[in-house]
């Protein structure tokens, strides 16, 4: 009997997608853990979208295919109680309210219409409920998407570009929604074309470029491929230096600062800590991560 | 099936459009009865003449039901739809093919009430032989069914071509443009065509088939269309 603690909730294997000549996905394999918030990241046209239409079952991949808990998913049918999904071009009918676009789900899910109303609420939307959808902004409609993936209460999201449009404040809600749901061992795969934005949020990362896989891991590993530069400043900069460069860090001063290349900030706040260095300041420098995510997309494109 | 005819149901009533439709059939009802009766007033009717002046007008019905079916690609609410559902997107073409059943039946109901409350007194005072009772009441029945199996029929078009304005315009085009073609060189074949038969099934006499024989025709073509976009449905693409 398979464990399902230990087998991937999404398997995705050589899946390919292709529109006459253009192929949007192409030999993509990749799997997503449960208890995890997993990265879909790759730039605009990378073909996350298609991917993840595939990855649900309502795209027919040309070749390969998507597990859902080691089932093929046009086998498994997942239904709103298992699986959520919110990608951006599945849409409303402009002249229905999100009370009833959400009440017709719902019936079709066979969940019982008290629902609707915990949904609307949960995601900010239950004073604009019956609004018809096409007076919504951007951020409202970004919003009753992700009512409709909640409105099972699964134990697995797929959310595409699920940050696009929200407010500072409703990204917050969202980042700490996700990270509540991956805590208690759900499964969240969410697209991005921002690394930084994602880097917040995410576990682990998949990025994928011109429907290829260019990287599959963790994201302290994708952190750790960027060579992570850590910037300090101390009393003591020619001391921290010292001790930097004996751990193998890469160290250049930089009027009273030290900058440092090739171990983390936690790394470096445990030299100072075992030396006794006073620490004024210490963080980890983010463009050395889109930095990496540039790189790994342009050898795509080299090839 | 029922909670996904539900959902297809609520769908279906919850914008403007059907709303749109049903008063657009109550005034063409109203228009068809008037433009039979009132002109030659005074003159014998033959009791067809008569019944065909009751028959429902079904064509708005199928209208609706493709603007419907092929408004769930144009609005991207085809795959919300069939991810909530957990089903495969035939078996939900077939839940949405019966709540416009349902909904184009309950359009056809308004229109024929209407019909009758208008067209009966009217009849009454025409010169000519009766209408019974029992006609009326298999007129009325006729136009329900009608109107019914055309909606099916139209949820089966619009999912088949999914392009709202192209499926509209093309089912025009045949109605008002290919058929009275076809019908210049053979009277009787627009009969076995679903719009005819449709017709005939709603109460207007056709010249080589029966009521029933043209609901045998009527459901063959239905079956046919919706058999046909159960098939595409499952292998297209729903997003």
């Amino acid at each position: 009997m398979i464990n399902e603690d230990t087998q991937a909730a999404i398997t995705v294997e050589g899946l390919t997608k292709r529109y006459g000549e253009l192929a949007a996905v192409d030999d993509l394999s990749f799997s997503v853990r449960r208890g995890a918030v997993t990265g879909f990241l790759g730039p605009n046209g990378a073909g996350k979208t298609t991917a993840l239409k595939a990855i649900v079952g309502i795209a027919r991949p040309t070749a390969g295919r998507a597990l859902i808990h080691g089932t093929p998913v046009e086998a498994a049918h997942p239904d709103a109680r298992s699986l959520g999904v919110y990608i951006e071009p599945t849409g409303v009918h402009p002249g229905r309210s999100a009370h009833n676009h959400l009440r017709s789900l719902a019936a079709l899910a066979g969940l019982p219409a008290d629902r609707v109303d915990e949904v609307l609420e949960l995601v900010g939307l239950a004073q604009a409920a019956r609004r018809r959808v096409g007076t919504y902004s951007t951020g409202m409609r970004q919003r009753l998407g992700l009512a409709s993936a909640l409105l099972g209460d699964p134990e697995m999201l797929v959310l595409d570009e699920p940050l696009n449009g929200l407010d500072p404040q409703g990204i917050r809600w969202l980042r700490t929604f996700l990270r509540d749901r991956a805590s208690s061992g759900g499964t969240v795969l969410l697209s991005s074309h921002v690394l930084t934005e994602a880097a917040q949020t995410v576990d682990d990362v998949v990025v994928i470029n011109r429907g290829r896989l260019v990287f599959e891991g963790a994201m302290r590993e994708l952190t750790r491929l960027g060579g992570s530069r850590v910037l300090v400043r101390t009393p003591t900069p020619e001391r921290l230096a010292t001790v930097a460069r004996e751990a193998g860090g890469l160290v250049e001063l930089q009027a009273g600062r030290v900058l440092i290349e090739g171990m983390d900030a936690t790394r470096v706040g445990e030299l100072a800590h075992r030396e006794g260095v006073l620490l004024q300041e210490l963080a980890s420098d983010d463009a050395s991560l889109e930095q990496v995510f540039f790189s790994l997309t342009e050898e795509v494109e080299a090839a | 099936m029922t909670t996904l005819i539900r959902g297809e149901l609520i769908k279906a009533i919850t914008t403007r459009t059907i709303f749109a439709y049903a008063a657009m059939a109550v005034v063409l009802a109203v228009g068809q009865v008037l433009a039979s009766l009132l002109p030659g007033w005074g003159d014998l009717m033959s009791q067809d003449d008569k019944k065909e002046a009751l028959g429902g007008l079904p064509l708005l019905v199928l209208l609706l039901a493709i603007v419907g079916a092929a408004g769930e690609y144009r609005h991207r609410t085809a795959a919300p739809a069939a991810l909530v559902a957990g089903r495969d997107a035939g078996r939900l073409l077939v839940a949405r093919a019966g709540a416009y059943a349902v909904a184009g039946a309950a359009v056809a109901a308004l229109a024929t009430v209407i019909t009758l409350a208008v067209g009966l007194p009217l009849l009454a005072d025409r010169p000519g032989p009766v209408v019974s009772a029992g006609d009326v009441a298999l007129i009325a029945g006729g136009s329900l069914v009608a109107a019914a199996l055309l909606a099916v029929f139209g949820v089966a078009l619009g999912a088949l071509v999914r392009n709202q304005v192209a499926a509209v315009t093309g089912t025009l085009i045949v109605i008002f443009v290919v058929l009275p073609l076809v019908q210049a060189l053979s009277g009787t074949i627009l009969d076995v065509t679903p719009f005819g038969a449709a017709q005939g099934v709603a109460g207007a006499g056709l010249t080589t088939l029966s009521t029933g024989a043209a609901a045998v025709v009527l459901v063959s073509w239905t079956l046919v269309a919706l058999v046909a976009a159960v098939v595409g449905e499952r292998r297209r693409d729903i997003a």
